[in-house]
């Protein structure tokens, strides 16, 4: 009996044990703190996993409207709440250089997080603009602490523990996730049809630049989304395509008006030789060379 | 303490019962098993219009089973044509199933259950269904409507050669029917291409052997595919592409290289890794030049050549025969011929005065591939020239007709040369006469009291020069295709009807395209 005593006491002491170790947990007691939680990836990457990024960009230069509107993710830490809550964004003026009303929409300034919501989506909208043509303009956003939000993230550099953002030597400067900068360019990228070789400049349409392919679509009636594949850039077009520039290009020549690509030499196509050997030049020569 | 003991000794006599051996105590009887007969272990059909029937005789293998007692279930296992699914096709003992399915290869399972005990047995079958349009003759032309139509003669190996009617959808209601070109089969399915010629435009055609029936494809036309620079005359009509194919094989002569012929130019091109398409056309002297000349409506080959390479086309603007520096590139351009002499003809018909001009133009087997211009001039009066396409054509003849012979050679509508032999065939209204220019003796051949729509050598289908095929019709009897023979005998224009290769259709046919392919 005594055995028996002592047993149940001995179980009884360890169910008092195991209760000693229960703990009431913590709730969230930070301060809640706005953040630009904007985001890219690849399209086989689920988006939650993207890389954070500290900027954004548009590159009119590879795309076809003339209009486009941007998406900014501002996302709160802390708990959700049971109501509104609004805040301020304005754009920042010692840094933008881009124009309201021309190069982009004014838009609300007011965000608001919604109750029971950890974030929301700013928007704007960006034209096309000559300033943009070999230019780079800067938009800058910038939340504004109230009495819901703090601004404490300035020490950006976290990813999503999963992927990093691209760093781009021009852009990604920004450390404080209470500001997001907004590049704005029209610049030409090479597309992947383009036939020629930059360091020799030979090839069908020979050394890329912006230049010498903008002429190239104003003169054919071409898209830069036309470049974009062989179904629709095949090498026969591309052939056709190079005998009209080397056309054109022979004749500015023989005009003593010759069309200069952006590094001052003449412009090159290969069927320059093949529509006129005698009258055609190398790639990199220069109009002095030319018509000394 | 004995109580332990005894709850002892239980616990090892439970753990000993463990290690014995059960042997088990089966007596195996035999059971009475479906043995399926009169099934065979492969059958071959032809999709879309044959229904596969089978009846199955059930016998058990100890005696006669109660067939009431049994289920029936026949599946179709489409591995091999598209991604693995079983489709259940029949619940009776006899299978009825019409085969509306793509050609390929199939296994049929016929699963017999006996219902009283569960038990299952199964036999499984082979099914190979091939495409009724994978051999055999499109005919093209228009319905009494005036709306393009099409039917295919098909020779499918070990059927009856039968005509499937109506297989065209023509949803664009195209009209006029003129031409239909098919590359033929090529490694490079890129290359493929049907073309049907109509007066309201030109169409590429579904061309796929797995289909029941074909249609525009409307994704294909030709500003998709005809990137010229240049200004050229819009819009563009294809009526022709080269080379076409050879032989009862119908192998495309190139996989790659291709010329176009449109309404009034012609493009060159090499089809590689890209979709068949066309930069700056030929028909210009120089790769700078955008003066474009008039190019008839005819490539010039070796017709039993078994590639292609040198081409000669007829200038209509400046009266000449030329060729090409090449025609892979868009800087492509023609050459006029160097050394021109009357022996036995110009290259330069403006040195003839009257200045004669291209009529006609075809592609023979015999004489070493042998090409065949029909000219004529001013006067009326109407010249054969023989010659082997090549870098420089080699002449060969040149011959003028005798019109007080070749009777009523002026009205023709349809010509054709017999190229074993110098003569010409043409069609006058329902006759089909034959002139040798060299004997220059005629011969009606035919009356065949219809209209004669098309006449042309057939020297693929049966890999023989002397096969040719002449189409008529009339309101009452529609369309009527007959194969002949004709002999070759330099001393004789004679022709022989083949019995079984005459087909009915309700078109006024405009062309009879031979295809032999897979694709």
């Amino acid at each position: 009996m005594k055995r028996n005593i002592f047993n149940i006491g001995i179980l009884f002491c360890s169910f008092c044990l195991l209760v000693s170790c229960e703990k009431e947990l913590m709730d969230y007691e930070g301060e809640d703190c706005l953040y630009f939680d904007v985001r890219r990836g690849s399209s086989w990457i689920t988006p939650s996993r993207w890389a954070h990024y500290d900027f954004s960009e548009i590159s009119f230069g590879s795309l076809i409207p003339d209009e486009v509107e941007m998406s900014f993710k501002v996302m709160a830490s802390g708990m959700p709440k049971n109501y509104d809550r609004a805040f301020t964004v304005t754009v920042n003026p010692d840094s933008t250089t881009a124009i309201a009303g021309s190069d982009y929409d004014n838009f609300q300034e007011e965000g608001v997080i919604k109750a029971g919501e950890s974030s929301t989506t700013l928007t704007i909208k960006v034209h096309r603009t000559e300033r943009m043509n070999g230019d780079t303009l800067l938009l800058q956003l910038q939340l504004h602490e109230n009495e819901h939000f703090k601004l404490k993230y300035d020490g950006f550099g976290d990813a999503s523990r999963y992927y990093e953002q691209t760093l781009n030597p021009m852009f990604s400067y920004n450390k404080n996730a209470g500001v997001h900068n907004l590049f704005i360019y029209d610049v030409l990228a090479r597309p992947a049809t383009w036939s020629g070789n930059d360091a020799t400049g030979l090839g069908l349409f020979g050394k890329f630049s912006a230049k010498k392919f903008r002429l190239m679509m104003e003169l054919t009636g071409t898209t830069f989304e036309e470049y974009a594949s062989s179904e629709t850039m095949p090498r026969v077009r591309q052939q056709a395509i190079g005998q009209l520039m080397a056309k054109y290009l022979l004749e500015k020549a023989a005009a003593h008006d010759p069309v200069l690509d952006e590094d001052g030499t003449m412009m090159y196509f290969m069927a320059l030789s093949t529509l006129d050997p005698a009258a055609a030049w190398a790639p990199f020569t220069t109009p002095e060379e030319y018509y000394k | 303490m004995e109580k332990k003991y005894i709850l002892y000794g239980i616990m090892t006599l439970w753990g000993l019962s463990s290690c014995v051996e059960d042997e088990g105590n089966y007596e195996l009887l035999p059971i009475n098993e479906a043995v399926v007969s009169n099934v065979e272990d492969e059958y071959n059909k032809l999709s879309y219009v044959e229904t596969l029937s089978i009846s199955p005789v059930i016998e058990g293998s100890m005696g006669k089973l109660d067939e009431s007692k049994l289920e029936y279930d026949w599946f179709i296992c489409n591995n091999g044509v598209s991604d693995h699914v079983h489709t259940h096709i029949g619940s009776e003992k006899n299978l009825e199933y019409p085969l509306d399915i793509a050609p390929g290869t199939y296994y049929l399972y016929l699963q017999i259950k006996d219902k009283t005990t569960n038990l299952k047995w199964e036999k499984r079958v082979k099914l190979n269904t091939q495409s009724q349009f994978v051999r055999g003759f499109y005919l093209f032309g228009d319905k009494s409507d005036g709306t393009c139509g099409m039917d295919f003669v098909s020779m499918v190996k070990d059927r009856d050669t039968v005509v499937v009617k109506d297989i065209f959808t023509n949803s664009v209601n195209m009209k006029g029917a003129q031409d239909l070109v098919f590359s033929g089969g090529s490694w490079n399915n890129k290359s493929v291409s049907l073309w049907a010629v109509t007066e309201s435009g030109s169409y590429s055609i579904e061309y796929s052997s797995i289909q029941s029936s074909f249609d525009v494809r409307e994704e294909i036309s030709e500003d998709k595919f005809i990137f010229p620079t240049i200004e050229v005359t819009r819009p563009l009509k294809v009526i022709n592409t080269y080379p076409h194919a050879f032989g009862s094989s119908n192998q495309s002569l190139s996989a790659t290289n291709r010329l176009l012929l449109t309404e009034h130019d012609i493009y060159g091109t090499s089809i590689y890794d890209e979709p068949e398409a066309y930069g700056n056309p030929v028909n210009r002297y120089s790769a700078s030049s955008s003066d474009l000349y008039k190019v008839s409506p005819y490539v010039f080959y070796p017709g039993n050549s078994q590639g292609f390479y040198r081409v000669t086309v007829y200038d209509k603007t400046n009266e000449c025969f030329t060729g090409f520096n090449s025609y892979y590139y868009s800087s492509s351009y023609s050459r006029k011929y160097s050394n021109d002499t009357e022996t036995p003809f110009y290259f330069d018909q403006t040195h003839y005065s009257p200045v004669r001009t291209l009529v006609y133009g075809e592609n023979g087997y015999g004489n070493s591939g042998r090409s065949y211009a029909l000219m004529t001039d001013a006067n009326g009066a109407y010249y054969v020239y023989g010659f082997i396409a090549s870098t420089t054509p080699s002449k060969q003849f040149a011959y003028e007709m005798d019109l007080s012979v070749a009777i009523d050679f002026e009205k023709a509508t349809h010509y054709a040369f017999f190229s074993m032999q110098s003569v010409v065939l043409y069609a006058v209204g329902s006759q089909l006469w034959g002139y040798d220019y060299v004997r220059k003796d005629a011969k009606m051949l035919k009356d065949f009291q219809s209209e004669i729509t098309y006449l042309a050598m057939d020297y693929n289908s049966n890999d023989t020069p002397t096969d040719l095929i002449v189409a008529t019709y009339n309101a009452s009897e529609k369309g009527i295709v007959r194969k002949f023979t004709i002999t070759d005998d330099p001393n004789k224009i004679e022709i022989t009807p083949h019995e079984k290769d005459v087909w009915n259709t309700d078109l006024k046919v405009a062309k009879v395209e031979y295809r032999n392919s897979a694709f």
